[in-house]
């Protein structure tokens, strides 16, 4: 049976992993990420799999980044740190695509 | 429909290959003799053994060979040694999609000397990783597998798979030339194969990993590989991810958390042998 079609959420929408993609927590912290059609493997340090468990669809990224500085409340750079992994996240297709504007 | 009916006939080669039993119907008996020897490693079987594979390897009318899985004629060769590279392929393939409980990954695995913990070499092939195994094995260790590694997702301990190494002409010069190489001489296993004189049986939780990168370095060096990259190595090297990705991930993650991986900069075989052997006893020791 051919894999289901990911649903494509609005461009506002808070970020959600593809349900295709299976993770797995390392004992460093990290994490690999594996996308069961595409077939590609990603890895993420422990501050992305942190970003990755909050794209659960209902964390907008303003409140995944306040939970991240909240971890990591030295760091200056967690909002671009997290729109780094996001970025990241959505060009390997481990994320739903937000649908492209009409 | 080929003719093959083992459990009536005398010139069936039965094996017991991984979990499953296996039959070759081979009515040739030099042909027989050349399956008998690759196969020599498994375990033989009765006749009619229950949930039997079912293989014949025939010669056919045109002077070539044709290879037959169940009732279907899949390879046909103009050789004997590509009958066999046939039918070692469809057993490997057949016990492979009929095996869903294990890690499988491609490389060599092996007992240390003492017997108390298991290292895996892997590699794909050209690397070296036949190369290492065999230098490994002509120190005192003992082969698991040279090719097909199938690890115990609970244990991480790899299954006996007692198939007969791949063995080219450059590989054989060069590990003759250790102090101490594998006796090659097996009686009937055919040229460009090799067939181990013991295997390992017991349950050894693997310890180390070891990946093959380069021939040509003045001495060997050992390169960890940080718990991801290492992650993502042994999972490249997995034949089980695609069909069992969570088993596959699950494993690598046990994996990475319990035995090193490392990048292996080889350099000359009888130094590097040697100091594999030592970083080994090292982990043993520590």
């Amino acid at each position: 049976m051919p894999d289901p079609e990911p649903v494509t959420p609005p461009p506002d929408a808070p970020p959600a992993r593809d349900p295709r993609v299976l993770d797995e927590l390392l004992a460093d912290g990290s994490m690999v990420l594996y996308h069961t059609a595409s077939r590609k493997l990603m890895t993420l340090n422990p501050t992305a799999a942190l970003v990755w468990e909050y794209c659960d669809g209902e964390h907008t990224i303003e409140q995944i980044t306040s939970e991240v500085r909240a971890v990591f409340p030295a760091v200056s750079t967690i909002a671009d740190d997290v729109a780094g992994v996001l970025n990241d996240l959505r060009a390997r297709e481990m994320l739903r695509l937000p649908q492209a504007p009409s | 429909m080929t003719d093959a009916s083992p459990d009536t006939r005398a010139d069936a080669v039965r094996r017991r290959i991984g979990p499953h039993d296996v039959a070759v119907v081979v009515p040739d008996r030099s042909d027989r003799a050349a399956v008998e020897a690759i196969l020599g490693g498994f375990p033989r079987i009765g006749e009619g053994a229950a949930g039997e594979a079912t293989y014949a390897l025939r010669r056919d009318a045109a002077g070539g060979w044709e290879f037959w899985s169940g009732g279907t004629r899949t390879h046909q060769a103009t050789t004997l040694e590509d009958g066999l590279l046939a039918l070692e392929w469809q057993v490997v393939t057949d016990l492979l999609a009929r095996t869903d409980d294990r890690f499988h990954l491609h490389g060599a695995a092996l007992a240390d000397p003492s017997g108390s913990l298991s290292v895996l070499v892997l590699g794909e092939s050209g690397v070296g990783k036949t190369t290492v195994a065999l230098a490994l094995i002509a120190r005192g260790f003992r082969p698991f597998t040279d090719d097909v590694i199938l690890l115990d997702p609970e244990s991480l301990a790899p299954s006996t798979f007692e198939r007969a190494f791949h063995v080219d002409a450059t590989t054989r010069t060069l590990v003759n030339g250790l102090p101490h190489d594998p006796a090659w001489e097996v009686p009937g296993v055919p040229g460009g194969y090799f067939l181990p004189a013991t295997w390992a049986r017991e349950p050894l939780p693997v310890r180390a990993v070891i990946v093959p990168k380069a021939r040509d370095h003045a001495r060997p060096l050992l390169v960890g590989l940080p718990i991801a990259e290492a992650a993502t190595t042994i999972l490249g090297f997995s034949g089980s991810l695609e069909h069992a990705p969570a088993l596959s991930l699950r494993t690598a993650a046990r994996l990475t958390a319990s035995a090193p991986c490392y990048a292996l900069y080889a350099g000359p075989l009888a130094p590097t042998a040697q100091f594999l052997a030592e970083a080994v006893e090292g982990l043993r020791a520590g």
